[in-house]
């Protein structure tokens, strides 16, 4: 599960405690992934404005609570692309760590390229 | 911050909202870019998001519309941060090292001058970063978008939508609909400001209500602007 205390970034950040909150009640809802995605969590709440999300994020991964991670949309499904494992979703620190070639859900593989870098989130502890 | 500066930031980050898909060549560009633009850490943390955002939420819509929403988020995000006191958030833009690393490879550069810096101060936020030019939407659903992705508190961006929305139905002739149109984004502005000026609220308020008073109604029902309008009610 995602971590949920944030209270420093919230000292810091005290207008977007909404944004914590809905950070909270999402990660205490979805106890099953070690990760939030972005477009995943947006879906979950609409009615969050995008810059206070992409500022409350940022923030929590400055603080050391979250960190930032990248993943790859596959181009057929948009759903994120799978480790050569064939099981878990394909997460990278760094643009250069991706291989050239990823799989999709339905394990059909794909050139990276032709898929869209995404950032993720997740617990810091969970490296 | 003026409109020229906003724009120029703006182009540098075009190629990455409009390209069809965000590759690893782009997220180092990317990442370059607001590297030499030598901009607060956690705005361009935000940025990143902003862009990933932006691009998988408006798939479906037009690269114009994808633009406006990235520009409209930027805006507020350095807002937010800045607020915070997280310090200045300065964007410190070397034309000529841009150019001669060509990060900015999307980027089309406009006709700013090297070394021209564009900072935005604490004041800053009070007059021109808050300026009405955001929320003056060309239609409801514009204007909610930017309104929810404002620091207006909840209550009040209801308000201000529902404002927003009889003003639409109210069949006002075009030149008073536009003209109150543009006087409902200047409210908007100036509620969004920490130090509201109750003066230019009564003023706007005023204009509104003698052009569309159900829309001046409205306005008046939410708390904060009631307060600033003080006696003066529908």
């Amino acid at each position: 599960m995602l971590p949920t205390n944030f209270a420093t970034s919230r000292a810091r950040y005290p207008q977007l405690a909404t944004i914590f909150d809905a950070i909270e009640d999402w990660a205490r809802a979805n106890p099953q992934l070690h990760y939030l995605e972005l477009g995943r969590f947006r879906q979950a709440k609409p009615q969050l404005g995008r810059a206070q999300v992409a500022v409350a994020l940022s923030a929590l991964v400055e603080d050391g609570i979250l960190d930032e991670m990248i993943a790859v949309e596959a181009p057929t499904n948009y759903a994120l692309a799978i480790a050569s494992d064939g099981r878990t979703t394909a997460l990278y620190e760094s643009e250069d760590e991706i291989p050239d070639e990823l799989y999709d859900t339905a394990l059909t593989r794909f050139e990276t390229d032709e898929g869209e870098l995404v950032p993720v989130y997740r617990g810091a502890e969970d490296e | 911050m003026n409109e020229d500066d906003l724009l120029f930031i703006q182009e540098e980050f075009r190629g990455f909202i409009t390209a069809s898909t965000f590759t690893r060549e782009d997220l180092r560009n990317a990442r370059k870019t607001l590297e030499e633009a030598r901009l607060n850490k956690t705005v361009c943390r935000a940025l990143l998001a902003l862009i990933s955002m932006v691009r998988t939420e408006l798939r479906e819509v037009g690269l114009k519309a994808r633009e406006e929403c990235f520009r409209e988020c930027m805006e507020t995000a350095i807002r937010i941060v800045e607020a915070s006191g997280s310090g200045n958030v300065t964007v410190d833009v070397d034309a000529s090292s841009k150019s001669a690393s060509g990060a900015s490879s999307h980027s089309e550069m406009t006709g700013k001058k090297m070394g021209d810096e564009i900072s935005i101060g604490g004041d800053a936020i009070n007059s021109a970063v808050g300026s009405a030019a955001k929320f003056k939407a060309r239609d409801v659903a514009s204007y909610k978008q930017t309104v929810d992705s404002s620091l207006i508190d909840d209550e009040l961006k209801a308000i201000l939508v529902k404002a927003r929305e009889a003003l639409d139905s109210a069949e006002l002739p075009p030149g008073d609909a536009e003209d109150t149109a543009d006087d409902l984004a200047k409210l908007t502005a100036e509620m969004e400001k920490p130090e509201k000026d109750a003066g230019r609220i009564r003023k706007l308020w005023g204009r509104i209500r003698d052009a569309a008073p159900t829309v001046a109604s409205i306005l008046a029902s939410a708390a904060s602007i009631a307060k600033l309008l003080g006696g003066e009610q529908p």
